[in-house]
């Protein structure tokens, strides 16, 4: 590791702290730990929530993906986007309008039931630790290859960071590395893409014209096909991607951080413009890629392709570029885990200890004692399972959380908000029926049962040939609310969807979370 | 004075399962939601389509062998923010 190297990755550590511990004096109560009070700026939360879609997968991830395999990358960094649109309209504002600190709370606010609230806080664990352990497994990763230190000492060194911004400085503190996060990441990009985009003389059809004769691809580099051979699994890939975006828990918990709904819109107006640069940059840094490090070069580094923007940064601009840029996805592992830890910490503390075990009688400073201690255990939990999991295959932990979202989580916030029959045991099937669906078919698909050695966690032929079931477990998900729906005979619930439409769609009774 | 349904404020009292129904039940709240679901619901579905076209074009048409879908892909990404802009403006506006 070079000195140089060193002196950035102290730096965002020090910078990341120096954040934690002014953040650390203003977290007070419960709403502070949770949400920052509900305090943030529209831009400030549109760039928290780009920071949480622009991940290490994504940077890294996309980039390698289109200087590897061209068109097929595109997908990735489009559906995200694209899932925006879902979050604008459909969930955003009936969430902030209903919630309080989690998405339990929001379909709570319609279901006064234990199990609901269980299930949902259940599924937001789930999703989160899957998603966290997939995070660290690349961390420990990225890290050992961008600073050459040992796997376990990376994944407890982002794990022991990301303890700490989260129990002494909550979610103000965690916002504010993500906000820091997304400056850096938006400019290093922005200055490898002007140096790449300098070296085609700026000329957008001189870079298109090149890459085509730059890979083994050739031609069809810019065309489908590359990676997605089966169409069906292509387009549950799509799927997962928009749908399970905006049923993910740690991004929806980013809503409640912003005073009202007009400002959570707004809020992913903003991320739309950053994410929607960030996405034509990675193009930008893909064709780079692709056409000044070559091939050979990236996979050689890492058969994924997740150096291929470092090894831009270091051919483009030397030593320090290198450093700067990895510092930078340093950053950005750090960010995303920690709103992972904290969003899991507040559906223990809030929903299965506060609201369920203790019936909501807890005080603010119980309730942020449990939250801190849920963190450590969260922490802890994850960190066994990512330095268990080093050799294995894991890229399928990611699939399955997506999955999960737009699986058992969309399928139930839509019907809470827009269906007037749905009631508490349609909420629970259908629940149940996204994350069992999820579940059982990725453990039985290419992803953890594959003929290739290595390539998932058992060698074998997989039962179910898909990779990605979401087209499968979207409907299954519907189906599950749909039918516990019509065949229980509880119709109490539904009293209180005037309530649930009223209030979603104007607010009435909602103020800054600081009022909760 | 403003009716609850625009400023989002009921007057005390107003908090029971009673209230709630008849507050959806005011020609206002209905002409609200009437609104918001004409523009919402076919802009969201109408993009949702738009995108999936392209991995259904993709997988099942030959349309790659005649034409690229890049610029197709492109202005999808290119247009998102622009609509999400247009959208939040016009929602304002109920």
């Amino acid at each position: 590791m070079s000195i140089l190297s060193l002196t950035l990755f102290l730096g965002i550590i020090l910078l990341t702290l120096t954040i934690t511990y002014y953040s650390s004096k203003k977290t007070k109560n419960a709403s502070d730990f949770y949400t920052a009070g509900g305090g943030l700026t529209a831009w400030q939360n549109g760039l928290a929530v780009a920071g949480d879609f622009m991940s290490a997968a994504s940077f890294l991830g996309i980039t390698g993906a289109i200087a590897l395999i061209g068109f097929d990358g595109f997908y990735m960094s489009i559906g995200n986007l694209v899932a925006f649109l879902v979050l604008l309209y459909l969930v955003s504002e009936p969430l902030r309008n209903l919630g309080k600190f989690t998405l339990a709370d929001m379909i709570s606010a319609r279901f006064k039931s234990k199990k609901v609230r269980g299930i949902a806080a259940a599924n937001t664990l789930v999703i989160s630790i899957f998603y966290m352990i997939a995070q660290l497994v690349g961390a420990g990763g990225l890290i050992k290859l961008l600073l050459g230190i040992d796997y376990w000492l990376s994944v407890l060194l982002v794990g022991i960071l990301m303890t700490i911004y989260v129990i002494f400085g909550g979610m103000r503190a965690t916002s504010w590395v993500q906000i820091t996060k997304a400056v850096l990441l938006l400019g290093g990009s922005a200055v490898l893409t002007f140096i790449v985009f300098s070296r085609f003389n700026f000329n957008i059809s001189e870079m298109f014209h090149h890459v085509q004769t730059a890979t083994p691809l050739g031609k069809d580099f810019l065309n489908p096909g590359n990676k997605y051979t089966d169409g069906l699994d292509m387009i549950s890939f799509n799927m997962s991607l928009v749908l399970g975006a905006a049923g993910l828990p740690h991004l929806l918990v980013r809503f409640f951080t912003v005073k009202d709904a007009a400002t959570a819109r707004k809020s992913v107006v903003y991320s739309t413009w950053f994410i929607g640069i960030f996405f034509i940059m990675t193009i930008f840094l893909g064709f780079g890629a692709a056409s000044f490090v070559g091939f050979d070069r990236i996979v050689a580094a890492n058969s994924a392709g997740n150096m291929a923007a470092p090894l831009l940064a270091l051919t483009m601009g030397g030593e320090f570029l290198f450093a700067f840029v990895s510092a930078v996805a340093f950053a950005t592992i750090l960010a995303v885990v920690s709103g992972l830890v904290l969003t899991s910490a507040s559906a223990f503390a809030h929903d299965i200890y506060g609201e369920i075990i203790k019936e909501g009688k807890i005080t603010e400073k119980q309730q942020i004692l449990v939250a801190r201690m849920a963190s450590v255990g969260v922490a802890v939990i994850s960190i066994l399972l990512a330095l268990f999991a080093q050799s294995m295959n894991v890229a399928f932990l990611s699939v399955l959380a997506l999955g999960i979202a737009a699986s058992a989580n969309l399928p139930i916030i839509l019907c809470t908000i827009y269906w007037k029959r749905f009631n508490a045991t349609g909420a629970i099937t259908g629940m149940l029926f996204g994350l069992l669906s999820s579940i059982i078919l990725v453990m039985l698909s290419p992803n953890v049962w594959n003929p290739e050695p290595g390539m998932g966690i058992f060698t074998g032929n997989p039962l179910f040939t898909m990779s990605n079931p979401t087209i499968f477990t979207v409907p299954l998900g519907f189906i599950g609310a749909y039918l516990g729906t019509i065949l229980s005979k509880a119709k109490g619930e539904e009293n209180n969807f005037p309530e649930v439409l009223f209030k979603s769609n104007t607010g009435y009774g909602i103020s800054s979370a600081k009022d909760h | 004075m403003e009716s609850p349904v625009k400023t989002g404020h009921s007057p005390a009292g107003h908090d029971s399962g009673n209230k709630y129904r008849q507050l959806i039940e005011t020609e206002e709240f209905k002409e609200l939601i009437q609104k918001k679901n004409a523009f919402i619901v076919p802009v969201t579905l109408f993009f949702l389509a738009f995108y999936f076209v392209l991995p259904i074009l993709a997988a099942y048409s030959d349309v790659t062998e005649r034409r690229s879908l890049l610029p197709y892909y492109l202005g999808l990404g290119i247009c998102t923010s622009p609509i999400c802009r247009s959208m939040d403006r016009r929602i304002r506006l109920y």
